[in-house]
């Protein structure tokens, strides 16, 4: 199984895997690298891909905004979309990342299933955070895969851009 | 390309601007306007080469504008974009009856305003090789 | 302008239906995530009469509409600092950079209603063409009169009143 998802993404065997958790972030510009997250629920992941100078980037975010928890938002920044965006934007224009070619893609903003009748909508907060992030940063957003029920998956290639995304049983090219 | 923005809402103007600024069109300068009447005398003062209106406007609003537009020769090359709230039938047909290439309602987000510029832009750029 | 008697005629009745002020929640839902990355969800009597208490100063955004002979306003009532909000998200302005002028903010928020005003009228209007004024911002100490419709919303968790009136 394994095998056969590496292949589909273009994984060989001298490729370098950096798994990016929640409030985690990695920046690449290692031609072969693969950045990829799992378990994406509520959490939105931001990808970010310069074609011209292949470096990739990947934000894995829990919530929205870092004044509920400044404590927090110090250690570890990219829990919060307003303080990781920012982050992750910033290390991949140290290597290289020129905002105005970027292309960028978010993943994830489910609504996971909860209590009955308590809706805190953090999937949906999540996706209109980044937004709200990435245009404030002068970014555009290429694509999104957002919304629904279930848990996603990413791999994103440094050396093409390419991101695939597992949704259940499904993959499919973002 | 020159672009000129019509519309009575400073910050609406603004956030247009933003997004012409953050997208890869060619601009040789952008000018604004807060009603049709200010409009029109832009466009008699200047060669512009993109029209992006509202419709509901004091003094003049954009539907009557855009009618003295399409009656003038020299406007014939302008590329006409409305940006409104009225996304009625009505409106569209008229829109269409005044040469009005994209009407794009409001809301909207800044990667829908992006995707028409660059739309028109690659349009206008394809024309010139052409020739 | 062509006449749709049947559908001008249903105007008074559509205006107090169900319908009228669902559609008017998806307008203030969509302008608030689609221009002001903002999450909107349908407000609470109780709730939102809590919070509404809490806020010390408000706007109230007003458009003037008229179709086919018919007239009245919408009017949005958004928190002062939800106004800010706003106008940070519409704008793409960085916390770093100066604050803006309280007219500029204000032009925001006629702008937001601006919006959701046209945007109802489009979904419940049928098709025909409407005039609207240029929206009426006035700040207000407290949330003001129930018009013939009201709809209650949280736009990131800030008290929202949306009242459309109708004039005979």
């Amino acid at each position: 199984m394994r095998s056969t998802l590496d292949a589909a993404v273009g994984i060989v065997p001298a490729t370098r895997r950096h798994v990016v958790g929640i409030g985690e972030w990695a920046v690449s510009s290692r031609a072969g690298d693969v950045l990829m997250t799992h378990g994406l629920g509520s959490c939105v992941a931001v990808c970010l891909f310069d074609p011209h100078t292949t470096v990739a980037g990947l934000l894995h975010f829990l919530l929205p905004e870092a004044r509920i928890n400044p404590d927090r938002a110090r250690l570890q920044p990219a829990v919060f979309a307003d303080t990781g965006i920012p982050l992750l934007l910033s290390a991949a224009a140290q290597q290289g990342l020129v905002r105005r070619r970027a292309i960028v893609k978010l993943v994830g903003g489910a609504e996971m299933v909860g209590p009955p009748d308590v809706t805190f909508n953090t999937g949906r907060r999540n996706v209109l955070a980044a937004r709200n992030l990435l245009w404030r940063n002068g970014v555009f957003v290429a694509r999104q895969d957002v919304g629904g029920t279930a848990a996603r998956t990413l791999h994103l290639s440094v050396t093409t851009g390419r991101l695939l995304v597992f949704n259940q049983d499904a993959c499919k090219e973002l | 390309m020159r672009i000129l923005i019509v519309d009575d809402s400073v910050m609406m103007r603004a956030m247009i601007k933003r997004v012409i600024k953050l997208t890869d069109v060619p601009v040789d300068g952008i000018l604004e306007a807060g009603n049709g009447e200010e409009g029109l005398a832009i466009l008699r003062a200047h060669d512009v080469h993109l029209l992006l209106t509202d419709i509901n406007m004091p003094v003049m609003n954009g539907a009557d504008m855009l009618r003295a537009i399409a009656l003038d020769e020299r406007w014939r090359g302008l590329s006409r974009v409305i940006i409104s709230t009225d996304g009625s039938t009505v409106r569209r047909e008229e829109a269409a009856s005044l040469d009005v290439r994209c009407y794009l309602e409001k809301p909207f987000s800044p990667e829908v305003l992006r995707d028409v510029l660059t739309s028109i832009a690659d349009g206008r750029l394809a024309g010139a090789d052409s020739q | 302008m062509s006449s749709r008697p049947s559908q001008t005629a249903g105007w008074p009745a559509l205006i107090h239906s169900d319908a009228a002020a669902v559609a008017l929640f998806d307008a203030v839902r969509s302008v608030a995530e689609r221009s002001f990355f903002s999450v909107a969800e349908p407000g609470h009597d109780d709730v939102f009469h809590l919070e509404a208490r809490r806020v010390p100063q408000w706007f109230t955004a007003t458009v003037q509409f008229e179709q086919d002979g018919l007239a009245g306003s919408v009017s949005c009532t958004v928190p002062e600092i939800l106004a800010r909000t706003l106008f940070d998200a519409f704008t793409g302005r960085d916390p770093a950079e100066p604050l803006p002028s309280t007219d500029l903010v204000v032009d925001v928020v006629g702008e937001f209603s601006n919006m959701v005003c046209g945007m109802w009228l489009t979904r419940v209007a049928g098709g025909h063409a409407f005039t609207l004024s240029r929206p009426r911002v006035t700040p207000a100490s407290h949330v003001g009169e129930t018009g013939d419709v009201r709809v209650l919303a949280a736009i990131d968790d800030r008290p929202v009143a949306v009242d459309v009136c109708v004039r005979a």
